[in-house]
């Protein structure tokens, strides 16, 4: 039946609401531009077909049969539409969640044109930011929650590495050590899940 | 909600919308009131190239809005609609389960109605009621319920349409914040929400392979 390849690309994307983001399917959304392919073509037959005959009777079912098909094909093409636009709503939401640097199992799931769309959305997002305050700049993803103090304790939950803060000093940040840094400096590391901030 | 169609040409709002597409899949049962020729193909069960009058089929929504505007079928109105449930979710429409007749209950029934189906006022005016008639219950478990009664939370979510639950966890999202004001948690600096999601996932599948391991 037609139509029925393009829901499922949705139905995909309703079993994976609680997942970031599922693997791009490729070859579903194949088949389902075949299936419009084949559709558009059979509807070029008809058509070509339909001016020989003369009988209005059989005229008007060829028109029926002609605009089944061309639903068909709308159908199609509002499934496809919908499936990309909101797998590219949820990489935005994830380019705010993870900063620019996605997760690599996430990076796995997008096909070769998300890749680009992310890129530029990203440097988009970046020349905007750095136009904000007066061209100085100001990173919109920080500064969510209003400041009670410069510095916070913050301990790290993994094997980070070094760190190297805006004062020339490095912190090494392995797991389980406790630390005493610049808010500033250390909240995203807290956003992307590297630090917990401990409350005294 | 709002029933998308011929706006002169321009895009309806729901275009790309994941329910309002769900809504309009699901089949609805016809009747063909004249034959077509060659239009066989949509019937696969049958194996003829004509349809012919009196054909029934099972067809999805977005179709028989098509065959329906050339004035070919007739839809019966399916379970949930028709005069039988019409008369129960007047009597009483907190108590049915939506999510089982839906599970786009509504979005569905705007379509049935926008395509001129008949006995399309009667199921306006019955939606506009069911819902009138659940909204209270809805905010009221939305604000209060909490997390110590999960049974009961669970069984009501489990009977809500899907624009339903969208409102009740609108509620539900509120409430929760307004706790953690009172509670003061507000100051922690703490995690996205996706990352934690993403670190949960992980362990979970760890924990997974690992036991698979251990089995092998």
């Amino acid at each position: 039946m037609f139509g029925e390849k393009a829901i499922e690309l949705i139905k995909d994307l309703i079993r994976s609401k609680n997942e970031p983001l599922p693997p791009y399917k490729a070859s579903e959304v194949r088949e389902v531009i075949d299936e419009m392919n084949a559709l558009f073509e059979m509807n070029q037959k008809d058509v070509q077909s339909q001016s020989q005959t003369q009988e209005v009777e059989s005229q008007q079912d060829l028109f029926t049969v002609i605009q089944v098909r061309h639903s068909a094909l709308l159908w199609n093409k509002r499934c496809l539409i919908a499936y990309h636009y909101q797998r590219l709503m949820r990489l935005k939401q994830l380019r705010w969640e993870f900063g620019g640097v996605l997760p690599t199992d996430i990076r796995n799931n997008l096909n070769d044109h998300e890749v680009v769309w992310f890129n530029s959305y990203c440097s988009n997002l970046a020349t905007y930011m750095s136009r904000l305050n007066d061209g100085r700049g100001i990173d919109l993803t920080l500064h969510m929650k209003a400041p009670k103090r410069l510095y916070v304790q913050v301990r790290c939950l993994l094997d980070y590495g070094d760190y190297e803060l805006e004062d020339g000093t490095t912190a090494v940040l392995s797991k389980d050590s406790t630390h005493y840094l610049p808010l500033q400096q250390c909240e995203k590391l807290i956003h992307q899940g590297i630090l917990e901030q401990i409350l005294t | 909600m709002a029933a998308s169609g011929a706006n002169g040409g321009r895009v309806p709002s729901d275009f790309a919308a994941i329910d309002d597409i769900v809504a309009l899949s699901k089949k609805v049962s016809c009747r063909f009131v004249k034959s077509v020729a060659r239009l066989g193909f949509i019937d696969q069960s049958a194996d003829c190239e004509h349809v012919a009058e009196g054909t029934q089929l099972e067809l999805p929504l977005w179709m028989a809005k098509t065959l329906a505007a050339r004035g070919l079928i007739t839809v019966d109105p399916p379970k949930g609609y028709n005069q039988i449930y019409r008369e129960i979710l007047d009597a009483d429409a907190s108590v049915v389960d939506l999510h089982k007749l839906g599970p786009h209950f509504y979005a569905f029934g705007g379509h049935l109605v926008a395509m001129n189906a008949p006995e399309g006022e009667e199921i306006a005016k019955s939606l506009v009621h069911t819902f009138h008639q659940r909204l209270h219950k809805i905010m009221d478990f939305s604000l209060n319920a909490s997390e110590d009664t999960p049974f009961e939370l669970h069984a009501f979510k489990n009977n809500l349409d899907s624009c339903e639950l969208e409102l009740f966890e609108e509620g539900s999202n509120c409430l929760k914040d307004v706790k953690k004001w009172e509670h003061r948690t507000l100051d922690q600096i703490c995690a996205n929400d996706m990352v934690v999601s993403l670190k949960k996932r992980k362990r979970a599948m760890m924990a997974c392979s690992e036991r698979m391991a251990t089995d092998s």
